[in-house]
């Protein structure tokens, strides 16, 4: 290999590796996407011929059969809404991933060119230098400051392509992060209707009662069902304990752990988004602020945002407490007092309380503490 | 995304390597020394470097010495550094042709930059001073 092919292929080492990083396969990305556009149209149209059986059934004659029936029905057709903005959202995200490998490497290929612009400028120079009487030595001092100069200048645009890769990595965290909130992506639409069939028959007079019901049956991705829980009760005047909230308003939590709980969430503040994320201080997802804050306080409760409908079910937003869990299919936030409660977004933070994510099915309010 | 032929760039480099030897070859022996020279007013002592600066020749008479030895050693330093901005002028001259527009900003980083035509200085190999 000649000498400058040695300089060449030193010189463009690192270069290639991000580029090798940054390849993509545009026909795979094109498939994934012309696949969720399929799976969204097919989608459309089983929430369209859902809804149309429903009415059909309501409108025969009602009895306790055809109720259940009904709202099965509905469960179905919530939960196809909520695939149907996962697709949109996937799609958008392979959409968006793209574009930032894109950008990426053109961004890499412009620096691997200028890295062989300079090479062959200064190897130029080289050869004319090394012609300066009398030969051979008379260029030697001008050619070693060439190359001394070449080897600061290849080191300079090689930082320039780190950067350029590290930061369209990092856009591609961050695009999967905002994916990660909505779990139930996992759930397969496989079998959808069959999980339907099942509970209609087993949730016969619908009072499954306690163990493992709607939380344990939720999984393979059919409806995702509430579990039957008791109703959380206020607490008796004078057994709250009080916490002092960021804005520097007092409340009451129900109990001490509850109160831990919020303690430990509060803490949290400004800690980055991280899909799976459990590390406190570090990165946590949604249901990683929720499951570690009460875990803190000395109460486990699930990893999952949609099985942390765990203790007891509070019937409505007016009766909501400080520590108290607001529980979507994807997403979970734990109430602060205030009206306020917080979430793992990114970062985690405080906002008032809502009962809408993202399209996501709002499935209740629970108090883990019972 | 473009693949990046190392072998192909590399050859393409090592021909135009080759032309740039040929031409730079051609002009430096068209301009002869690249040396660069100089001397006091009264010739009684005579500095020589190479480009870059390295002193390859110096002459002092004795008529030099009378000035004191201080005189003479900073006239040397003062001569040397004339001397060689003037062979840099040379080199300019010799390599800017060669290497295209482009590269004064590389030429100036070896020290090779044009002297102003207003500084008294010979142009041709064997001009007095």
């Amino acid at each position: 290999m000649t000498e400058t092919a040695q300089v060449m292929r030193t010189a463009l080492d690192l270069p290639d590796q991000f580029a090798g990083k940054l390849r993509t396969d545009d026909a795979a990305i094109d498939g994934a996407v012309g696949g969720q556009a399929a799976l969204r149209t097919s989608l459309d149209g089983v929430q369209g011929s859902v809804g149309g059986q429903r009415v059909a059934l309501a409108s025969r004659s009602s009895g306790h059969a055809t109720d259940l029936a009904t709202s099965t029905s509905e469960s179905l057709e919530r939960e196809v809404e909520t695939l149907l903005n996962e697709s949109r959202e996937i799609e958008d995200a392979v959409t968006e991933a793209a574009e930032a490998l894109k950008i990426g490497q053109i961004e890499n290929d412009r620096i691997r060119e200028e890295i062989i612009r300079e090479i062959s400028n200064t190897m130029k120079a080289v050869a004319a230098a090394r012609q300066t009487p009398p030969v051979p030595t008379g260029g030697q001092a001008a050619v070693r400051e060439l190359m001394v100069s070449l080897q600061r200048k290849i080191g300079e645009l090689t930082g320039q392509a780190a950067d350029t890769s590290a930061e369209t990595l990092g856009k591609l965290t961050g695009i999967a992060g905002k994916l990660g909130g909505s779990e139930s992506t996992t759930a397969s639409s496989a079998g959808g209707s069959t999980q339907v069939a099942s509970s209609f028959n087993a949730q016969g007079s619908g009072s499954g009662g306690g163990g493992g019901s709607g939380g344990g049956g939720g999984y393979s991705g059919g409806a995702v069902t509430k579990p039957r829980l008791p109703v959380a009760i206020p607490p008796q005047p004078g057994t709250g304990v009080k916490i002092n909230l960021p804005n520097g308003k007092t409340v009451e939590a129900p109990n001490e752990t509850a109160a831990k709980a919020v303690r430990a969430a509060l803490s949290q503040l400004g800690v980055p988004y991280v899909w799976g994320g459990t590390a406190r201080g570090v990165g946590l997802d949604c249901s990683g602020l929720t499951m570690t804050s009460y875990g803190e306080a000395g109460l486990e409760i699930p990893r999952i945002a949609k099985t942390q409908t765990v203790g007891a079910e509070v019937p409505s937003i007016d009766q909501l407490l400080p520590g108290d869990l607001v529980v979507w299919s994807g997403h979970v936030a734990m109430v602060i007092g205030d009206g306020q409660m917080i979430e793992a977004g990114d970062p985690v933070q405080i906002g008032p309380i809502r009962t809408d994510n993202a399209g996501q099915q709002f499935i209740g309010f629970y108090r883990p503490t019972g | 995304m473009a693949e990046i032929d190392i072998d192909r760039e590399a050859s393409r480099v090592g021909e135009q390597m080759e032309q740039t030897a040929a031409q730079a070859r051609e002009r430096f022996a068209q301009v002869g020394s690249v040396t660069g020279r100089a001397e006091s007013a009264d010739g009684s002592i005579r500095v020589e470097v190479a480009p870059g600066g390295l002193l390859t020749d110096v002459r002092i008479t004795h008529a030099a010495l009378r000035a004191g030895t201080d005189a003479v050693a900073q006239q040397i330093v003062d001569l040397a550094n004339r001397a060689t901005r003037r062979a840099g002028d040379r080199m300019y001259r010799a390599l800017s042709p060669v290497l295209g527009p482009g590269s004064d900003r590389q030429l100036a980083s070896l020290g090779y930059e044009p002297l102003p035509d207003d500084e008294d200085e010979p142009r041709y190999p064997g001009a007095a001073r």
